[in-house]
């Protein structure tokens, strides 16, 4: 079984059912999965074959989701771009993975981004084919201006007529790539994490098991797709025979309220901010959520007091507490069950995956209490980093992802994240790489020197701080955050700058990000 | 209640002079930027200085769409209740 079978079993099943919600769009399972069939016959026109890759680079619409299922019905791997993320390194990943195609709006697509698709013509095996598709090779679809360019890609439903009756190979295997998600790596360069059909088959299906889903279930889901969070949460409605509620973004509290009793949302996911930020509000309290059976939060542990908070907010809700990183999407939960007696845990390895505490020397760690790396084993680890083997290598030891985390255990088993073993940052349920931030730093005119680094912060984890070194009078503070607003996504721009003539140093001369971070 | 509420979005988007450059009709979510955090930030402190219950079941999008269409949704709600 693939990836896309999910929806063309579904749509077998319950053809009239709901399958997704998007503002005013109420798709079916027969209309999305012939919206994805007719976008995958579109892809393949274009050159697009078994094995390439198919970026998307798109808010929340339901033309991401029909992308995404038109990719995989191509036989193509996904690589979700998050919306938010700039053009030099839109530029950076397309080239990187070699993008087949790109599906972006039609005004993002700056020359920039073109050059990056375009540029990747020459390494393709098969010069004529080359030839024949170089003008489809950016697919746009306009969002807006309805133009009509001939390489655009119509993500409009055309095929009003229900769809054939197809069998299902279930013989095929999942061993091929179905999705490339890029994420920070500690070099501060993205690396884009490899996963298999049968990866994210088996993370879903495991995640669908403790979550205890059911076609009865309905989703809300405001995460980006480029997120795995938010892809999961389209992913397995999908293949449980649920129904999605997809919002572009999450932008203020009254969504959930009024979506939650129109569409009778019984499965909310929520990131700890979002969490924490509608346990403290007052005016959330009061209101009734018949229809809501379970919360699922991620990233990091919540703490205790919003937990008791938002169980009063939502009291007839389950809430989980997990822990995951896209490497293997999901390592762990806690079951709702053991929230009141173990609030700051995030439980133990999901069914049919494993995760256990080694030592420095690998072996594992039996105490109670110790610390160590967290390392994780089961068909849901990714096949490691595109293109980067020593990377991969140093992931995937002994078939185990070393996380990075650094976790203890309870007498019972339930883990506890403690840090993070290198100098990532974990914010807001994403992990940052302080390189990334200083490399674009350093970009900006007058500043010398950068130092980022994580603080911790109740809402976010860790929020990230910038100090840089500047000669007198050279630039504000707001030059520089307004640099990183230009060219960060959103949740990588310090939230705090200084700016300093000097910076502390070794006694080699290198820059004490130690004593830095902890404010020398 | 306008100025007030231009004050908090200063305040909330870090941004030293914000208030003084929004107009009445700024949109708090296009023209101030405020992202999800932010935005939660905002409707925190919102309750805490106006002390007024900000009642989402009524609330749309369009309260948002200008500093003045929130000010006046503000205007008609319930003060919060004394805590419990």
């Amino acid at each position: 079984m693939l990836l896309h079978h999910v929806l063309e079993a579904s749509a077998e099943r319950h053809p009239e059912k709901i399958a997704l919600v998007f503002g005013e769009e109420r798709l079916s399972y027969a209309e999305l999965d012939a919206r994805a069939d007719d976008a995958a016959q579109q892809l393949r026109d274009f050159g697009v074959r078994a094995g390439d890759r198919v970026a998307t680079w798109l808010e929340n619409s339901v033309e991401a989701v029909v992308a995404i299922f038109a990719a995989l019905k191509a036989g193509a791997a996904f690589v979700p771009l998050n919306p938010q993320t700039r053009p030099p390194k839109v530029a950076f990943i397309l080239r990187d993975c070699g993008a087949r195609v790109l599906v972006a709006p039609h005004a993002n697509v700056t020359p920039e981004i073109q050059c990056a698709v375009l540029d990747l013509a020459p390494r393709h095996p098969e010069p004529r084919r080359r030839r024949r598709i170089s003008e489809g090779e950016i697919l746009r679809f306009a969002q807006d201006d309805g133009g009509a360019a001939p390489e655009m890609l119509d993500l409009a439903p055309r095929h009003p007529e229900p769809r054939r009756r197809r069998r299902i190979s279930e013989g095929d295997g999942g061993n091929h790539l179905a999705a490339i998600i890029y994420t920070s790596g500690s070099t501060g360069v993205p690396r884009g994490v490899m996963l298999t059909h049968g990866n994210m088959l088996a993370a879903s299906s495991s995640i669908i098991e403790y979550l205890e889903n059911t076609e009865d279930d309905v989703v809300l889901d405001f995460l980006p797709l480029s997120f795995d969070y938010g892809l999961y949460n389209v992913l397995m409605p999908i293949r449980f025979g649920g129904t999605v509620v997809l919002e572009r973004t999450f932008i203020a509290p009254h969504q959930i309220v009024s979506l939650m009793r129109r569409e009778r949302i019984s499965g909310l996911p929520l990131v700890p901010t979002v969490a924490a930020g509608l346990a403290r509000l007052r005016s959330m309290e009061g209101y009734e959520f018949p229809h809501l059976r379970y919360i699922t939060s991620t990233g990091q542990a919540l703490p205790p007091a919003h937990i008791e908070r938002l169980l009063a907010i939502f009291p007839d809700a389950r809430l989980f507490s997990m822990y995951g990183l896209t490497e293997c999407k999901r390592v762990s939960y806690l079951p709702p069950e053991e929230l009141a007696r173990r609030p700051g845990s995030v439980g133990k390895a999901m069914p049919r995956t494993e995760a256990w505490i080694v030592d420095e020397h690998g072996a594992r760690v039996e105490r109670a209490g110790v610390v160590g790396e967290l390392v994780v084993r089961g068909p849901h680890v990714m096949q490691g980093y595109w293109n980067r083997p020593e990377e991969t290598a140093s992931a995937l030891r002994n078939g185990l992802l070393h996380t990075g985390d650094l976790f203890r255990a309870d007498e019972d088993g339930f883990l506890y994240f403690v840090a993070r073993r290198d100098d990532l940052i974990k914010t807001a349920g994403q992990r940052v790489s302080p390189r990334e931030i200083e490399n674009v730093a350093c970009t900006l005119d007058g500043v010398l020197e950068a130092v980022a680094f994580g603080i911790p912060d109740e809402l976010l984890g860790q929020k990230i701080a910038l100090v840089v070194r500047a000669a007198e009078g050279a630039l504000t503070e707001r030059d520089v955050i307004a640099h990183c607003e230009a060219h960060l996504e959103k949740y990588m721009v310090p939230r705090l700058v200084e700016i300093r003539r000097e910076l502390p140093r070794t006694a080699t001369g290198k820059v004490a990000r130690r004593e830095i971070a902890i404010g020398g | 209640m306008i100025e007030q509420i231009k004050l908090i979005l200063e305040e909330v988007r870090g941004v030293p002079g914000l208030s003084t450059q929004l107009s009445d009709t700024a949109n708090i979510i296009e023209d101030v930027g405020l992202d999800s955090l932010e935005m939660l930030t905002f409707m925190l402190t919102l309750e805490q200085r106006l002390g007024v219950r900000i009642d989402f079941e009524r609330m749309a999008f369009s309260h948002l769409q200008s500093i003045r269409s929130l000010s006046e949704f503000l205007s008609a709600a319930d003060p919060l209740k004394a805590d419990a």
